[in-house]
């Protein structure tokens, strides 16, 4: 396999994932700087917006060089590129001009606080060059990806669709995460850290629904089989996602003790610190890994001689566990764990998020935000035995329709909850006084999500 | 039959016995840390 790409083709369908996806994560945080009015964090996002804008470059270039390298490629046709293209330099334009007002401002303000003009400019800028992005995306899976326009046979193309999309935000947010974490404890500061940290679990919780979908594109595209798709090539992907799972799951989870003890306790631990940034390293590898045998399932024109492609559609790890969690010793058990996990979240959930709606005022929030380990480390247990039970009969529960509205709460309830431990005024409510409205609505969006969690998953069966 | 339901039976509750045991060792060694910095 190989990483570094050796093709014009290969280093633009790489590139060209930054400035788009890594725009919207950039804005992000700029935009939760702007509400928290942390200067040193929106200095920070203007740094990654400056980036981006330079970024442009090689995505402008790779594409280009892409454009001779495949022009005898009848697979690709001249005007679903010249659409591309079009826009690509309308995108890309306006990429730059954001950028270079991120440089601009940067260099302007210096030590100084930012002013709001030169903030708002980037934002309206930044939101500007982010619709287009969104058109140039759309027009370049049109010049590649066909399988998307097929008809509905069993598992509709959308989660194809979906899945394409999807994949590219925990991995480039994942980037920008570690990017941010490690030159936070670099510099030793404290609102960089958290952000960090903040983004490593937005980016576990993103691999739950980016899991799913990718589950549900397989068999869109092999049950009935799409010409030119693999399902062997397939699995081997579908392998190394498993693998990607556990690393979020370990990365997410030190990243989200710390943010609670930060909370709860005042300070980091520093060897849990560098734990996480352990993690973040190994599970960047293997994402890398993973998006690559993804990338290799539609993209013929990047294959090298050294890529040997895999032809057995049942070796693998996934085909084993798709065989073993079927047996009665594995499946009931799994299911049963599955089911304290669930009676874990809830139980947290509802308690927390009822403390905050007003009730068991008596209580200051600092005593209820002891117990959210217990929810978190209860959707852990819930996301790993899911991914296995998932497994057992996959084409069948990605097709009920309880199941994609589930997998949506999940990932609100999951996001949502990190407020609590990263909330300035949550964590000053003492006992007998009123929690900010800002944050009830938080608090019913939790309840209410995962509320949705258990009906989408109860009802799986009968629907 | 009789031996396959008592091993699903005895799978079902070490499977349980080792993640709620992970959880609540967890949960506890953090809490305590909690406490000691109250203190």
């Amino acid at each position: 396999m190989h990483l570094i790409p050796e093709s014009w083709a290969h280093l633009h369908i790489l590139v060209s994932v930054f400035p788009s996806v890594g725009l919207i994560f950039a804005l992000g945080i700029y935009i939760a700087a702007i509400i928290s009015n942390s200067d040193a964090m929106k200095k920070t996002s203007l740094l990654v917006i400056g980036i981006m804008g330079l970024v442009g470059i090689p995505t402008y270039f790779s594409g280009i060089d892409s454009i001779t390298e495949l022009a005898a490629n009848p697979k690709f046709t001249e005007d679903t590129v010249a659409n591309h293209l079009g826009w690509g330099i309308a995108a890309l334009g306006a990429l730059g001009l954001t950028g270079l007002t991120a440089w601009i401002a940067l260099l302007r303000f210096g030590r100084k606080p930012l002013s709001d003009n030169a903030t708002h400019l980037v934002l309206g800028l930044g939101v500007v060059t982010l619709a287009l992005m969104f058109v140039v995306g759309e027009l370049g899976w049109e010049i590649n990806h066909t399988e998307i326009f097929l008809p509905t046979a069993k598992t509709p193309q959308l989660w194809s669709h979906v899945h394409i999309i999807l994949n590219h935000f925990p991995t480039v947010g994942f980037v920008f995460a570690l990017g941010i974490y490690a030159l936070a404890l670099l510099l030793n500061n404290t609102v960089m850290k958290r952000t960090g940290l903040a983004l490593f679990v937005i980016c576990a919780v993103l691999g739950v629904p980016t899991f799913v979908t990718g589950n549900a594109s397989m068999w869109a595209l092999t049950d009935p089989p799409v010409r030119g798709i693999s399902k062997a090539v397939i699995n081997a992907h579908r392998d190394w996602a498993l693998y990607t799972m556990l690393g979020l799951g370990f990365t997410g989870v030190t990243a989200w003790i710390e943010l609670w003890r930060y909370r709860q306790v005042g300070r980091f631990s520093n060897p849990f610190l560098a734990l996480v940034l352990v993690f973040g390293v190994i599970t960047l590898g293997i994402m890398a890994e993973t998006g690559h045998r993804g990338g290799q399932i539609n993209h013929p024109e990047i294959r090298v001689a050294t890529d040997v492609q895999p032809t057995d559609p049942n070796a693998g790890l996934s085909v084993f566990v798709e065989k073993e969690i079927n047996q009665v010793i594995w499946f009931v058990p799994w299911q049963t764990v599955h089911f304290f996990g669930y009676a874990l979240i809830f139980g947290t959930a509802f308690a927390v998020s009822l403390r905050i709606l007003g009730f068991w005022k008596s209580v200051s929030f600092e005593s209820v935000h002891r117990i959210l380990p217990l929810g978190v480390f209860g959707v852990v247990t819930n996301v790993f035995s899911g991914m296995l039970i998932l497994q057992a009969d996959s084409s069948r529960y990605l097709n009920e329709i309880t199941f994609v509205p589930k997998i949506i709460f999940i990932t609100i309830g999951g996001i949502a909850v990190i407020y609590y431990s990263v909330s300035e005024r949550l964590w000053r409510v003492k006992a007998g006084e009123e929690a900010p409205m800002g944050a009830k609505w938080v608090a019913a969006l939790v309840l209410l999500s995962w509320i949705g969690v258990i009906l989408g998953g109860r009802l799986l069966p009968y629907v | 039959m009789v031996a396959s339901n008592l091993n699903v039976i005895l799978m079902v509750i070490s499977l349980v016995i080792v993640v709620l045991g992970i959880i609540f060792t967890s949960v506890y060694c953090l809490n305590r840390a909690a406490d000691r910095n109250a203190q």
